[in-house]
């Protein structure tokens, strides 16, 4: 083939050029360390990557929701706990309190120590998490659930599921129902006060220790409810966690370059480079009119 | 016989060589002009002259200049102009649409569809911490950041597409200037041919504008017997023999095709077609980015308004529906929860710990939507992603196939067209040599005569 002067130069310059542009899209992977700078880079890819890093983030926001249920979860069952605690304290004193042998003296004081139990019921009733929201008043968690009034509790919330979001289209109950449970405590400490005052020790042992003995099996039964919700959501959160690693290896298998690769290509166009430079700038020396005197 | 033909001989062969050692300056001097083709000097021996010497011979007169011709190759050209439309269509597509592909700025966490994503989380953090003012004002950042960048894509991809068809009457302006210079030139060529010379110069720069015209639109060449070229685009005739036409300026961009009063004519090739093709390509974005704007809009204002908010406050729009203001571009909340976040509301009862429809809301992020094709949001706009994604791609894969075509045939054209130094060298030397030779012999002949002369006197 005949080459003609100003093609040959043409022809240098777009190979150095098209040298150079290559180094430069080896430089940009390296330096970036990312692959698909744009989802022209890889149609297909940048489309995965889109869904993977929703589901990703939608991840991370359940993370966040689970967080959020298990400070509702862990305040619900340490108030649970106090009040578990504190209706074994009611039964000692009714046992005490059913003996019989008793003075009139001995079972008012009773009767006063279990006044002040149904006081501290009402304060671990109105449990509020971190945030403020009241634990036991069902959705209304703004509004302060029993209030005590003249020996009588009565109950401002009301009997509805507060559900969030824990993984993908699983939404779980996070709130325990503090309502009758909890007023059925507070009136049975009241019954047992009333029957202490009024020195029954009959009806103390008829009534009030088999009542006690359901009610602490009902706060029993709510607490391993809470419990096995804990667990569920502390596993949910490893999986989710689990499944965000994954998505997270999966995202920098698509957009991130494979550094030994980019680097060796970068070397590559580099040579490449340097050579079409050293070529054209030799050969552009040569010249018949360099051998004509 | 003439004692001086010896010395007429000598005397033309020096022109001719003359002739060359001009025609390699001129060459040399236009070894960097676009579009230039080298020239040579064609020369044949002259006719003989008959003398009878006892028989008769035929003896040589010297040489004779025949024309002075360009290098070219017409399958050449006409190969070339079928390329240059293809490569400039499939250029100015790959220029278009890397622009919007950049523009989208996806894969990302400053795209839309990272705040599409956010936008469904920050519901679900309400459903999961409802009553606190937090992830109320989670729920109207996130919104404020969905309409703002949808508004915000579809604004660049309105003024992506304006500046292409913007370029389109620019370049029909360009069409109809070149289109007067070839007409123009057809004129000077063929009066020059009635003269009888070619007129190699002006036949170059005609070449070029053709190619340049081949970059606009597709044309089909014709060279006319008197020397003119006659340029059709398909049904409509830029120019021939009887001058350049008016090229219509009416361009509809849906078709691709511009018209006037005599008919309708789609351009199919060069750096229009391209043009064209981006704004329709763009258009198809735009409408669905509407599409999806529309239908987040009123997939979440149909279950938005059955919520009541802690006011009490019932059957409000989250997104502005005013009609007709619709689509992408309009994209945005009511200003009721643009003014006051703790106006937004989680459920139907509107107590502080009630989040079921934020939870609904957060899980229309899953919920196939009929108005996208049975597409969730996510899904249907990582779609869209896709689609300009491969529109680029594949304008880039085809950018650099006819790039090379183009470069391929080129490079052929340059081999028979363009001017080589070392040849020109060559041949300087060759007819400098010659020159001398001539020279010589005249001087011989000079001589010749001088010795018959002295005799005479």
């Amino acid at each position: 083939m005949r080459i003609s002067t100003s093609y040959r130069y043409e022809y240098f310059s777009s190979v150095v050029s098209q040298t150079a542009s290559t180094m430069f899209d080896a430089q940009q992977r390296v330096s970036t360390g990312k692959r698909l700078n744009s989802p022209s880079d890889d149609p297909s890819g940048a489309t995965f990557s889109v869904k993977a890093r929703d589901l990703r983030a939608s991840l991370a926001q359940y993370d966040s929701n689970i967080f959020a249920a298990k400070q509702v979860l862990g305040t619900s069952d340490n108030a649970l706990a106090s009040i578990g605690n504190l209706l074994n304290a009611a039964k000692t004193t009714a046992l005490k309190g059913a003996n019989g042998t008793n003075s009139a003296q001995a079972m008012s004081a009773l009767a006063v120590s279990v006044r002040e139990m149904a006081t501290n019921l009402v304060t671990y009733a109105n449990a509020q998490a971190p945030d403020g929201r009241y634990v036991f008043s069902g959705q209304s968690t703004d509004k302060k659930p029993f209030s005590e009034l003249n020996g009588s509790v009565s109950y401002a919330g009301d009997t509805a599921d507060i559900k969030s979001e824990v993984s993908p289209g699983n939404a779980i109950v996070t709130n325990t129902q503090g309502s009758p449970l909890l007023s059925d405590i507070y009136n049975a400490l009241e019954t047992l006060q009333n029957k202490l005052a009024s020195n029954d020790s009959a009806a103390v042992a008829s009534l009030s220790l088999q009542a006690i003995d359901d009610l602490t099996l009902r706060v029993t039964l709510a607490r391993g409810q809470i419990g096995s919700k804990s667990q569920t959501v502390t596993e949910l959160s490893a999986q989710n966690r689990r499944r965000s690693d994954e998505l997270s290896t999966a995202i920098s298998n698509v957009e991130d370059v494979d550094m030994t690769q980019a680097i060796s290509d970068y070397q590559q166009a580099n040579t490449a480079y340097q050579a079409a430079l050293t070529v054209s700038s030799q050969s552009s020396k040569l010249s018949l009119m360099d051998f004509l005197k | 016989m003439s004692s001086f033909s010896g010395i007429e001989i000598s005397t033309r062969a020096l022109q001719a060589f003359q002739h060359q050692l001009d025609v390699t300056g001129h060459n040399i001097a236009n070894v960097n002009t676009p579009g230039y083709s080298r020239q040579v000097v064609d020369l044949q021996a002259s006719t003989p002259e008959l003398r009878n010497v006892g028989k008769t011979f035929a003896f040589g007169t010297g040489v004779d200049v025949t024309s002075v011709n360009r290098i070219r190759d017409a399958f050449l050209d006409a190969r070339r102009i079928t390329v240059q439309s293809a490569s400039a269509k499939v250029g100015q597509e790959q220029i278009g649409m890397q622009q919007v592909a950049d523009s989208l700025n996806e894969p990302s966490d400053n795209g839309v569809s990272a705040a599409m994503t956010k936008f469904f989380d920050a519901w679900s953090g309400l459903a999961g911490g409802t009553g606190t003012t937090g992830a109320q004002t989670k729920v109207q950042a996130a919104a404020t950041s969905l309409t703002q960048r949808v508004r915000d894509l579809y604004g660049s991809l309105q003024s992506q597409q304006s500046a292409q068809a913007d370029t389109v009457t620019q370049d029909l302006k360009d069409l109809q200037t070149k289109i007067n210079s070839i007409d123009n030139l057809n004129t000077q060529i063929r009066d020059q041919k009635v003269s009888g010379a070619e007129a190699n110069d002006l036949m170059d720069k005609r070449q070029k504008l053709i190619d340049e015209v081949c970059g606009l639109v597709n044309v089909s060449v014709i060279a006319n017997p008197n020397g003119t070229v006659s340029l059709h685009m398909g049904q409509l005739t830029l120019v021939d023999e009887a001058g350049a036409r008016k090229v219509p300026t009416t361009f509809d961009s849906t078709t691709g095709a511009i018209s006037d009063s005599t008919g309708t004519y789609p351009i199919l090739g060069g750096k229009i077609a391209g043009e064209a093709s981006n704004v329709q390509r763009i258009e198809s974005y735009k409408s669905d980015l509407d599409k999806l704007a529309n239908t987040l809009k009123t997939s979440v204002n149909a279950v938005y308004v059955g919520a009541t908010n802690s006011a009490g406050v019932t059957g409000k729009n989250f997104f502005n529906d005013t009609s007709p203001q619709t689509g992408a571009a309009y994209f945005s909340m009511t200003a009721a929860i643009i003014a006051d976040p703790s106006m937004i509301a989680a459920s139907t009862t509107g107590r502080a710990g009630d989040g079921d429809l934020a939870l609904k809301l957060s899980g229309l992020r899953q919920s196939g939507q009929a108005s996208l094709g049975g597409k969730s949001p996510v899904s249907f706009y990582g779609d869209l992603v896709n689609r300009i994604g491969q529109d680029a791609a594949f304008a880039k894969s085809g950018n650099d196939t006819q790039t090379a075509l183009l470069q391929q045939v080129s490079a052929q054209i340059q081999s028979v067209s363009g001017v080589s130094l070392d040849d020109e060298m060559a041949n300087m030397l060759r007819f400098q040599r010659s020159y001398q030779a001539a020279a010589k012999a005249l001087s011989m002949f000079d001589e010749t005569t001088q010795s018959l002369l002295a005799i005479m006197k």
